[in-house]
């Protein structure tokens, strides 16, 4: 294992055989800049997005869960260019009887081994719009044509720069019923007593983005690439029977019409509390629930520079609300859950939302919006500006396991967070669904961490997206792939982007510098529509790290890092002083590794020849080749006497060199993190950037030059790179225990059930 | 016989859903442990996907983590995986015995399980379908650890079965 270094120099020749393909600029992958988009990653000077303000009247019937609306929508064209023609988003056609979503997925006959499956298969519900009318504000029809989720309307004259339109749609549909259709708005029924909770969004026709990138964004809703909006203003009048209580983006605008004096008083409050004011209490909303009124009454919301609107309506609503203030701003937290929700939500939810978006404020923008809403809908989390609607359901003895909890912790964080990605950073979900996804999931891990001290976050620790990592790269897809086409959405839009960010942050570039540049992007992008060039380019030109490897390696590729540590080989200097020098290499000799017949001579032969005979012996014989002679001590004089002080310092240090050789067995390059662990137990931590790989890619070696002896060596000690292979990462090889081992190393001698066996003996 | 014993399980039918935020993945890790003669492994399901899946299939409707103890619930977890992670060696499927459930608050469980094989075996093969009758996006995933080398399987909705060779190459 010891070697020996002699002091010369080798000259070192380059291999020519290397690529540096890892390392290659984005220069092709991204898009030129230009006058809307800067090559540093900001709007640019000409940079322009449109918008489209509505005005909605809409109606809940609760007999037939029915949704109809009429909405005037004014389109404003901010671009250079002239519009022929306007696209709109249809998304309730998702549920239309001759949607592709079902006819897209892949189908076998093992798919239908029940008879559940075939009715599952069979089953059909029709909750796509039906358009009633298009007309202008004077009420003449306009021409328009349906292709599945997208309308186009047909302008008689284009829509010219500066120019705007306003013109009126009338729909209707039948809101689908989300516990057996799924979906992310719909009706909850509640048997039992009789009742709807009604979270409602994509119920209008709405406008698509026509930008500088795509013209205009009119590609399909499939199910998963979720929305991509302008900003607009909206005034939205919802008619749902008169005991409803009603949640929704933006400001209610005529509280003495919906609400009673007492709910005025409590919710004037809330405006100043610094925890949750109760404004209708579980009491009272269960009363209603059993006493349901028979009219109906109008709430009417304001939201300004919002790029969506939803809502939630139920007579099963408890509500509560405080203030939160966030930079100059008051914002009010507010939370509208049934009594099912109880009591993990009367506890935490407006607390959660609070936290989310001081937390988030702090890590990207100041949240700008007057509320923030978590309404309670089970099973599922979903996003709109302002409100979002999030599962965490207790069992009905009001008893909940601590998973739920956590579940609905994570859920509403996740869900309100998604304020800042996309609905104010407002990138395009229809394409990069990590752009909101990945993004907000990063932000989601800081804010649980800040919420409770080793929060057990799903996603961001980078050692938790290894088993997503590893494996064929046939069914990986890289980040950087369209919503719709990506195998693993979960790992790939939300559990890889959030690691990857969180290894800028904690590997890469550091805190400072990454926080610094990560808060710049949403500056600079709040209330506009990004894309991932601008987040690539904005990172680098805010930190000044070359991050094009990491972004072709992470976000383009689909490689896993694997690096194993090969071989450490051990070195030490040679004093060139003969005393030393040969004291060591005769203790080497006497400690040589013996042969089995040699150590048995020993006793069995009595006397060799030459031990009886003198005269055998001759020179080499008789010479103590580990005698220090002379000529040695001379030599070693001539050769001190050449050194500087410095030098001589330098030779007698007694410095340790250790040569550790790494092969790049998984593709993505990585910094090289190694733990030494000395002899007398203390450590140190050398950080090697990933450019280390720049010239050669897979295979590289690192000298170490260290003061004291080393014991062992760790490649990745903080779990910090997402290594999918630990088990190739220490010298002295350690295999790493596999989660059955470590299962079985901490089970206890009975099982689960015997030990319930146990608790239920001591209580009876 | 089998559509009766469907009948009876189905009293729950969803259509295909379109609500966000699932998961779609199992992930597992299996050794051969070369002393003992049995196949180690621990399945790793999204928590809420898989109550999700019991629930929809009509198998169960309740939390996990409050059913890991309930000895019923036990047998059909145990056989419920059985279905979703089944081995084959030498033309028999090998029952895997469900030695214990962890349900991690990071919204995981672990299932952990092993089971004896012959001490001749060169090759199995895996069916891992867990969750694909429920999720059409679902994929799942297989390390398996021989001699402490790992060689990572893909299973998909059309390559639902691999064979695995007991070798340190894949």
């Amino acid at each position: 294992m010891k070697k020996i270094i002699f002091c010369s120099f080798v000259a070192c020749i380059p291999s020519l055989l290397f690529s540096q393909s890892k390392f290659a600029q984005l220069d092709q992958e991204l898009p030129t800049p230009n006058g809307y988009r800067t090559a540093g990653g900001a709007p640019g000077s000409d940079y322009y997005q449109q918008k489209a303000d509505y005005k909605i009247a809409i109606s809940i019937d609760d007999k037939t869960q029915i949704l109809s609306g009429e909405e005037t929508i004014t389109y404003t064209n901010n671009s250079p260019d002239k519009l022929e023609y306007l696209w709109l988003q249809l998304d309730q056609n998702v549920y239309s009887l001759d949607s592709d979503s079902k006819l897209i997925e892949v189908e076998k006959m093992e798919d239908f081994k029940s008879i559940g499956d075939v009715k599952k298969k069979l089953f059909h519900y029709d909750g796509g719009f039906k358009v009633e009318s298009i007309t202008t504000t004077s009420g003449q029809k306009m021409s328009y044509a349906i292709n599945k989720t997208m309308m186009r309307i047909n302008l008689d004259k284009a829509l010219m720069p500066k120019g705007s339109i306003s013109f009126k749609i009338k729909w209707w549909y039948n809101i689908n019923d989300r516990m057996a259709v799924g979906g992310r708005s719909g009706y909850e029924y509640f048997e039992k007593d009789d009742n709807y909770l009604y979270t409602i969004a994509q119920f209008f026709p709405r406008m698509c983005v026509y930008n500088d990138v795509e013209g205009w964004q009119n590609k399909q809703f499939l199910g998963k690439g979720e929305f991509t909006l302008p900003f607009g203003d909206y005034e939205v009048s919802i008619t749902v029977p008169s005991d409803h209580i009603i949640g929704a983006t933006g400001v209610l605008q005529n509280p003495n019409n919906v609400l009673t004096v007492e709910q005025k008083k409590r919710f004037e409050q809330a405006k100043t509390a610094d925890s949750p004011v109760v404004i209708v209490t579980q009491a009272e909303a269960e009363q209603k629930e059993k006493n349901k009124e028979k009219g109906t009454k109008t709430w009417t919301f304001k939201a300004s520079n919002v790029r969506d609107f939803a809502f939630a309506s139920s007579r099963k609503f408890i509500w509560d609300a405080m203030n939160v203030k966030v930079g100059a701003n008051n914002v009010m937290a507010m939370s509208y859950y049934p009594k099912e929700g109880n009591p993990l939500w009367e506890r935490y939810s407006t607390k959660l939302v609070a936290h989310t978006i001081k937390t988030y404020s702090k890590f990207t923008i100041d949240y700008t919006y007057p509320v923030a809403i978590s309404v309670h809908s089970k099973w599922i989390g979903m996003e709109y500006p302002m409100i979002c609607f999030n599962g965490g359901r207790p069992e009905e003895d009001g008893t909940y396991s601590e998973d739920t909890k956590y579940g609905m912790w994570g859920v509403i964080i996740h869900e309100v967070g998604h304020n800042f990605f996309p609905m104010i950073i407002n990138s395009d979900e229809r394409q990069w669904s990590w752009m909101d996804e990945g993004l907000n999931t990063f932000v989601q891990y800081l804010t649980e961490q800040e919420w409770e001290r080793g929060y057990p976050s799903r996603r961001g620790p980078a050692h938790l997206i290894a088993d997503y990592m590893r494996g064929d790269k046939k069914y990986i897809s890289p980040i950087m792939t369209n919503s719709e086409s990506i195998f693993q959405f979960g790992n790939n839009a939300y559990g890889k982007p959030a690691t990857a960010l969180n290894i800028l942050r904690e590997t890469i570039m550091g805190r400072e510098l990454f926080d610094y540049a990560f808060k710049m992007y949403c500056e600079r992008w709040k209330f506009k529509h990004p894309t991932p060039a601008d987040f690539f380019r904005t990172m680098e030109d805010a930190s000044a790290v070359d991050l094009d490897w990491f972004w072709r390696g992470w976000f383009y590729g689909s490689d896993n890092v694997d690096i194993s540590m090969d071989n450490v080989k051990w070195f030490q200097m040679n004093t060139m002083n003969p005393e030393i020098e040969n004291a060591i290499k005769k203790n080497q000799y006497e400690n040589r590794d013996k042969g089995i017949s040699e150590i048995r001579d020993v006793d069995a032969i009595k006397q060799t020849v030459n031990e009886a005979d003198p005269a055998i012996d001759d020179f080499y014989a008789k010479r103590d080749v580990f005698l220090v002679d002379a000529l040695d001590k001379k030599e070693y004089e001539e050769f001190m006497n050449k050194l500087s002080t410095e030098d001589k310092k330098l030779l007698n240090s007694n410095k340790q060199f250790y040569e550790l050789s790494f092969t790049n067995k998984g593709g993505l390059v990585m910094p090289l993190i190694i733990e030494v662990t000395y002899v007398d137990n203390t450590t140190q931590v050398f950080r090697i950037p990933a450019e280390i790989w720049r010239m050669y890619e897979y295979k590289v070696s690192k000298v170490f030059i260290l003061d004291k002896e080393a014991k062992s060596f760790r490649l990745d000690p903080f779990l910090e790179t997402a290594d999918t292979d630990l088990n190739n990462n220490s010298w002295p090889a350690n295999e790493e225990p596999t989660r059955y081992e470590l299962f079985q190393q901490k089970k206890m001698n009975e099982n689960p059930m015997q030990r319930q066996k146990r608790v239920e003996e001591i209580k009876n | 016989m089998k559509l009766k014993q469907a009948l009876l399980l189905c009293i729950l039918f969803v259509t295909t859903s379109l609500s966000a935020h699932d998961y779609f993945f199992a992930f597992a890790e299996m050794k051969y442990n070369e002393v003992s003669g049995r196949i180690e492994a621990t399945v790793t399901v999204t928590t809420h996907d898989y109550e999700r899946s019991m629930r929809e299939r009509g198998v169960l409707d309740q939390e996990i983590s409050k059913l890991a103890d309930n000895e019923e619930a036990y047998a059909i977890f145990q056989s419920d995986i059985n279905k979703g992670f089944s081995m084959i060696v030498n033309g028999k499927q090998i029952i895997f015995n469900l030695e214990g459930i962890e349900v991690q608050l990071t919204g995981l469980t672990n299932f952990h399980l092993s089971a004896e094989v012959p001490s001749s075996i060169t090759k199995l093969e895996m069916n891992f379908n867990l969750l694909m009758e429920t999720f059409i996006d679902q994929q799942n995933k297989i390390t398996f650890i021989y001699r402490n080398s790992k060689t990572s399987y893909e299973f998909l909705q059309n390559k639902k079965t691999q064979e695995i060779v007991l070798s340190n190459e894949k």
